[in-house]
């Protein structure tokens, strides 16, 4: 393992003309941080699995002696095995799936662009920003009547309410980003003879995307919260209409089953859009 | 030196350019209704390929007289002219432009492009190069400030020194008449700064640029120029501007020298009397 791990690639020649100068002490105490830093990754990995560990017992703990319609972690996993041979879980997880992913496409598609929209014109920004600041503070779930009389059908409604929570989050986070890029930075494209296209795609896009990002992060997880709110409420099918109906048909381990399918997934989609924003901000890697 | 190559010549670098005229430049602001007198009825000159320091207490409009030459701030009165041609006056529009490129107090690198492509900007930007030849100055042009290795690091991955410098070379890039700098070296250490001065004297022996320096600090002042103005507390005015006849290139060891204490001790008196005004009014106004 190369004690300058983080460098780039071109720098690898000054990194052994460097190694090359150093006395032998102070390679070695290089060489001693790089084990000290690689150990702690492997006692991360290991206390995550530990904390794990420990939540399940307390999850058996609990169902076993004080909680005990609460189906136990063993309980879940045989009946699990039920579960999961059935095609109703499957279709209820790509339903939910679907929803999420079409709503969060088209929110953050819109709110990306009107978001930028506000940062870059103040009179848009006026006419729009009042507007949409006291829409944003509607919970998502609020929504769902209105969207099932607007939609008609049930799968239009319940995207649609995950649109409007991921186009509050995207827009607002993206007219911020917009705002906070520091203004000498449009002077000096100015100066160097940016036009104002050039500026917008050079100066103002990259500027603004570390926040745009992040909105699509948040936005990700209400995506999430607003599938599984409107499945319970009005669903037909649905990992979030699983869960619901599961109570409704006492198959208590199923609920658990649906709430650690629900969670899974939730946090496995929020990591691919984190990795697909830290490809994009390579640039602010400074170790 | 390759740097400057056939294109220069034929854009008119060879020959002497970079006059820098102001005439009695005035800004007046008007917030709240209350009008401001920034900068009153300033006059300067500053011949080609001269470095020129307007030095001042903080706050007594050498920015805002910077601004008004780079085209940010409309001016109330007056006219500024770069080689002849009309940059600014009360009645033309604002337009900053690559004749004169400012580097700025807090740094304006954009941090989403790696070093070098912060350096071609300018002239990629304009179409007057080819990504390809661009490049090839810019490598040049880094080379000389000491920056080859880190071409392809991203801003944020180097010192602010280091920042600075590329930010004088991507300032070059675009061949300006006059680079305008606003207080560049304000937020390092001493050490860095000397650093970065050798830099920016080794650069402008080659390149001749004219340079219109804004600093409050007397030493590098008299270090880096031909010229130093001093400048009033609000309203700005020139109070006075001093030759500095230190032999070039200079080298960190003129500090010491008795020509450099004597001029130091010259201007000392002159900045530290707007020095303690401007003080004793910021006092008056927080008192009230």
């Amino acid at each position: 393992m190369s004690i300058f791990s983080k460098e780039s690639k071109g720098n690898e020649k000054i990194r052994k003309d460097l190694e090359s100068q150093l006395p032998q002490r102070v390679l070695d105490s290089m060489a001693e941080n790089a084990r000290k830093e690689a150990s702690q990754k492997l006692r991360g990995r290991i206390s995550m699995v530990v904390s794990l560990v420990v939540a399940t017992g307390i999850w058996w703990l609990l169902a076993e002696y004080l909680l005990i319609h609460v189906p136990t972690p063993w309980e879940t996993a045989y009946w699990s095995m039920a579960f999961l041979s059935d095609d109703w879980y499957y279709n209820s997880v790509l339903a939910s799936m679907f929803r999420v992913y079409v709503g969060f496409g088209i929110g953050i598609v819109a709110g990306t662009f009107i978001g930028i929209m506000m940062g870059w014109n103040l009179r848009f920004r006026n006419w729009s920003f009042p507007a949409a600041d006291l829409l944003r503070h509607v919970p998502p779930v609020s929504w769902v009547p209105l969207t099932i009389i607007v939609a008609g059908a049930l799968t239009p409604a319940i995207v649609l309410i995950i649109f409007i929570g991921t186009f509050f989050s995207t827009a607002l986070n993206s007219m911020l980003g917009v705002q906070l890029i520091d203004q000498s930075k449009f002077r000096a494209a100015k100066c160097l003879g940016a036009s104002p296209v050039q500026i917008f795609r050079h100066v103002l896009l990259p500027g603004a995307l570390p926040s745009v990002l992040y909105g699509m992060v948040l936005g990700m997880g209400l995506a999430w919260m607003s599938v599984v709110a409107g499945e319970m409420i009005s669903g037909d099918y649905g990992i979030g209409y699983l869960a619901w109906q599961s109570y409704n048909l006492l198959r208590f381990p199923e609920i658990v089953l649906a709430m650690l399918t629900i969670g899974g997934l939730a946090y496995g989609s929020s990591e691919v859009v984190r990795y697909i924003v830290g490809k994009f901000l390579k640039w602010r890697d400074i170790d | 030196m390759s740097i400057f190559t056939e294109q220069d010549s034929k854009s008119g670098k060879l020959e002497k350019t970079g006059k820098l005229t102001v005439k009695n430049a005035t800004k007046i602001y008007d917030p709240l209704g209350v009008n401001v007198l920034a900068v009153d009825n300033c006059s300067l000159e500053i011949n080609p390929g001269e470095f020129v320091a307007i030095v001042g207490p903080s706050g007594c409009g050498k920015t805002t007289l910077l601004n008004m030459v780079a085209g940010f701030d409309t001016m109330t009165k007056g006219e500024i002219h770069l080689d002849g041609k009309m940059i600014a006056s009360p009645t033309t529009k604002l337009k900053p432009g690559p004749d004169r490129v400012v580097v700025f107090q807090h740094g304006a690198l954009f941090e989403w492009k790696t070093l070098l492509d912060n350096v071609t900007f300018g002239p990629v930007m304009q179409g007057l190069m080819s990504k390809t030849d661009a490049e090839k100055k810019g490598m040049e042009l880094l080379t000389l400030m000491g920056l080859e290795e880190f071409a392809k690091t991203f801003p944020l991955g180097v010192s602010s020194g280091m920042q600075r410098r590329v930010e004088i070379v991507r300032a070059l890039m675009t061949n300006p008449k006059i680079i305008l700098l606003d207080e560049p070296f304000r937020a390092m250490d001493t050490l860095t700064k000397t650093i970065v001065h050798q830099y920016v004297l080794k650069v402008q022996e080659i390149t001749k640029t004219s340079i219109f320096f804004i600093t409050h600090d007397l030493d590098e002042a008299i270090f880096l120029s031909d010229r130093v103005f001093v400048m009033t507390t609000r309203p700005g005015r020139f109070k006075t501007s001093v030759e500095i006849p230190l032999p070039r290139p200079r080298t960190t060891k003129i500090v010491s020298s008795k020509e450099f204490i004597e001029l130091k001790n010259s201007l000392f008196d002159l900045v530290h009397d707007e020095a303690v005004k401007a003080f004793e009014r910021g006092e008056r106004e927080l008192a009230r």
